[in-house]
């Protein structure tokens, strides 16, 4: 019985009714929208909110290209969990060898690295708002995330994440008080433009890699494997991913508006999301600003909740650590220490005075668009293999969206870096 | 002469006039051996397009430095897509792979391969885990050695070395002729492996090994190990296997563990099982899904002992045995019911084994013992149970009529979970 074969034996007949289905669906519920939502973090929101704000609408058109590129990548995620019933670690490990495992992972450390950095200097930036000092939100939220991590299952963890990500509505209320002109919005959506000097370029990389980022895909696939979604229910999780990333989409369509609409024609300069929220006061009203403030807290704390586990799963998974949270310290030491490291340093270096936050959440934004190119590289060269995927493997058109993605953005980098010089 | 997987594959391979040709890729073995001879060779050539080519082991000499093939190219057979072929591989079944480290109980991922080399022949010796292994494989061996040694000329790096010994491996991968695991020589190892440190093992697997893993075992220790995973995974597993295993595993399974399993089903597969079920079994698991989960009557099994008043101590004991051919959950204590089924005293194998066989029950056991309402919850049956002291509490219904008994394992799971959550954390 080859591959195909168990897989085929596996393969069932779609499910009748709108009742089964729905059921199916909300049993299936949670990896889509929590990746896509977490996908909205510190670093996504100041990326998003500089863009507006020194952009204007320019770069709205590429919101709906972007959002369905990211639902195609993040299908194919879902697939290969559900068929293979691996993460994405193990199986580059197990059919690349270690060698290029261990530099992926490394990457993806360091990446995800400036990424939590992102995460809590999101955190300190939007509470400063309320007058918190960063001296105490910080310590504390950090020690919040370790407590819900390390002490909570993953059922509680995945109810609180899923609350959180019904906090994104105030995403889409800013953008409604900004009062933003509806027409001209509307005709910059459909009018894509493109500019080749380097602060544009390097804006392009940041937005298609905050939203499409590399950890999400290993993030994907291992909550599919970890919730048990198999071949069979796994086109009511394909749902999951569309609302999920549609979700997303909109958030991100309203920041940009949000800060295209007031601070753009205002010619206001801003530096990081918490100055988005903080020019907004006088242009569009307090309470857009405490929703704005609101929400970039929220972003931050979920996903320094994700962040620093993920990776450290991941990094343990492909090296063939013990790795998961139901583990004590002495049966999976590496993951602890990686993991309770990345939270602490990450919170410490967003302490040092002066440190340059802003620099650090849109930079950590464009590595993630660096690196992007590559994980999906290997991601179809798994995908498209009959011997791991049996029928499930790629069609066409998801292979030339997916393809298109990689050469668009290995493109970009290298024009990135031509007319930086 | 010891040597590693890594080592091995950075030879040259050249004809016999000495023109390279390429590089070993990968290598076959028998892996029913007690240490696997290498049988034949895949030789990788070329670089982005590699072209891949199977040579039998007899035909490779080992000159030091490069190895040299006895017969020329042309005559060997050409492999255009390697990796889809349907043999077992060091790559494939070995090497990066995840395999049980059946001394140490638990699933490992193997990082290079230790081979000895006698004669001509190469045989497996050990798979290396450590992280030494890592760094061979990454080609940073000697940099991080000498690192190492310039701090410490006997730090343990340098001088323990995480090998497991073969006979100590059981390969996970599925061959893709049989679609089951390729069992080693010393499989029972892996038998004598407690059925619950294989489920842990099962959760790190992913579900076709899991399946594979499972079938390799007999049909009381995949019961054993079933009942031993958690009820989502018992549920995912069950989905997973055929039809006829799985009516084979409900057959013999504790009826609570059943009804607490079919209930977490689909209503339409529940239901085929239970049609294919015995109907005594079916009967019994179709009562207890009648309780709530959470009450005694969710909680208790049917399986249980029952003697008669005036049965002698000699008779009480060959039913025991008979009863326990067809599995009673325990032996432990019997209960003693009158003709209306009602309950009306308990004895333990201990007083009967202490009494002169001639005995009747009804001097030897104790009187309206202990027990507790189908309705009670459990933390009424955790209560009862560590008042009296007891392993084994019978529960009634309004009638006092024996329904059937919990035993301390299933009180103890909830009052762990109760007490300190889901095991976990630091």
């Amino acid at each position: 019985m080859d591959v195909a074969n168990r897989i085929h034996k596996l393969k069932p007949k779609a499910p009748k009714g709108l009742w089964r289905n729905l059921m199916i669906f909300f049993a299936v519920l949670g990896p889509g929208i929590i990746t896509a939502n977490v996908d909205n973090d510190a670093g996504g929101i100041a990326t998003y909110s500089i863009a507006g704000a020194h952009f204007g609408y320019s770069f709205l058109w590429l919101v709906i290209p972007v959002i369905f590129a990211l639902i195609v990548i993040q299908e194919m995620s879902a697939r290969m969990g559900a068929v293979s019933g691996k993460g994405l670690a193990d199986l580059i490990r197990e059919n690349y060898g270690v060698k290029v495992t261990f530099y992926v992972m490394l990457a993806l450390l360091v990446t995800n690295f400036g990424n939590t950095m992102a995460e809590f200097a999101g955190v300190a930036a939007s509470l400063e708002i309320f007058g918190i000092s960063k001296y105490i939100s910080v310590p504390l939220s950090a020690l919040f995330v370790w407590l819900l991590v390390v002490k909570g299952t993953y059922k509680t963890v995945e109810k609180v994440f899923l609350i959180a990500c019904s906090f994104y509505i105030t995403y889409i209320i800013s953008g409604f008080l900004a009062e933003p002109k509806w027409d001209y919005v509307l005709t910059e959506m459909v009018t894509p433009t493109i500019h080749f000097n380097t602060p544009y370029l390097f804006m392009l990389i940041g937005v298609v890699g905050t939203t499409i980022a590399p950890w999400m895909q290993f993030y994907m696939q291992s909550s599919i494997v970890e919730k048990g979604i198999d071949i069979e229910n796994y086109r009511q999780s394909r749902w999951d991913v569309i609302f999920g990333c549609a979700m997303a989409g909109i958030v991100v369509f309203f920041i940009i508006v949000a800060c295209a609409a007031t601070m753009h024609p205002a010619g206001i300069r801003i530096e990081d999301a918490a100055d988005a929220a903080f020019a907004l006061k006088p242009l569009a009203g307090e309470y857009c600003s405490f929703l704005f403030a609101f929400g970039l807290f929220n972003a931050s704390l979920f996903a320094a909740s994700v962040l620093p586990l993920a990776t450290a799963y991941y990094v343990c998974e492909g090296l063939g650590w013990e790795a998961g949270v139901d583990k004590n310290f002495d049966e999976a030491p590496q993951f602890y220490t990686l993991y309770t490291a990345i939270l602490i340093v990450g919170a410490l270096v967003v302490l040092i005075p002066n440190f340059p936050l802003i620099w650090t959440m849109v930079f950590s934004q464009v590595i993630n668009g660096i690196l992007l190119p590559f994980i999906l590289i290997f991601m179809l060269l798994l995908i498209n293999r009959k011997d791991i995927m049996g029928e499930f493997v790629n069609g066409k058109l998801w292979n030339a969206i997916s393809w298109f993605t990689v050469i668009a953005m290995i493109v970009l980098t290298l024009l990135m870096i031509v007319t930086f010089f | 002469m010891f040597t590693f997987f890594t080592e091995i594959v950075q030879k040259d391979i050249t004809d016999r006039r000495g023109r390279l040709i390429g590089h070993p890729h990968d290598f076959m073995a028998t892996l029913d051996d007690a240490y696997p001879r290498i049988t034949h060779m895949i030789i990788a050539r070329g670089y982005l397009r590699k072209k891949f080519y199977q040579v039998s082991w007899e035909d490779v000499i080992q000159m030091g430095k490069r190895m040299q093939l006895r017969i020329p190219l042309d005559q060997v057979i050409q492999k255009q897509s390697f990796q889809y072929s349907g043999q077992t591989t060091f790559r494939k079944s070995i090497l990066d792979q995840q395999v049980v480290d059946t001394f140490n109980r638990k699933v490992v991922r193997v990082n290079d391969i230790h081979l000895l080399k006698i004669d001509n022949d190469l045989r497996i010796a050990h798979v290396d885990m450590g992280l030494r292994g890592l760094m061979r494989r990454l080609g940073w061996e000697h940099l991080i050695d000498g690192f190492v040694q310039s701090f410490n000329r006997h730090a343990d790096y340098l001088t323990k070395e995480s090998f497991i010994s073969w006979k100590y491996v059981q390969p996970l991968s599925i061959q893709e002729s049989t679609g089951k695991i390729q069992l080693t020589v010393e499989m029972e190892q892996l038998r004598e492996i407690p059925p619950s440190d294989i489920s842990t093992m099962m959760m790190e697997l992913d579900p076709y090994q899991r399946v594979a893993l499972l079938e390799t075992m007999d049909i009381q220790s995949q019961v054993d190990i079933v009942t031993e995973l958690d009820l989502k995974w018992q549920k995912d597993l069950v989905e997973s296997l055929n039809s006829k295993t799985v009516v084979r595993l409900f057959e013999r399974m504790p009826a609570d563990e059943a009804t607490d399993l079919l209930a977490k089903l689909a209503k339409r597969d529940a239901k085929r099982i239970l049609d294919m079920l015995s109907t005594k079994k079916a009967r019994e698991i179709t009562e207890l899904m009648a309780h709530e989960e959470d009450s005694a009557g969710g909680m208790m099994t049917t399986e249980f002992i029952v003697l008669r008043e005036n049965m002698t101590v000699g008779e009480s004991i060959d039913h025991i045995r008979q009863v326990e051919i067809t599995k009673a959950e325990t032996i432990y204590t019997a209960f003693v019911i009158d003709d209306e089924g009602c309950l009306i005293g308990s004895v333990s194998f201990r007083e009967l084994l202490l009494v002169p066989l001639e005995e009747i029950i009804s001097e030897v056991m104790q009187t309206k013992p202990p027990c507790i309402h189908v309705s009670d919850s459990s933390k009424d049956v955790a209560y009862e149970m560590d008042k009296y002291n007891l392993y084994t509490l019978p529960v009634v219904d309004d009638d006092d009529i024996l329904e059937g008994i919990i035993t301390v394992d299933d009180v103890l799971h909830l009052v762990v979970e109760e007490a300190w959550g889901r095991r976990g954390g630091l």
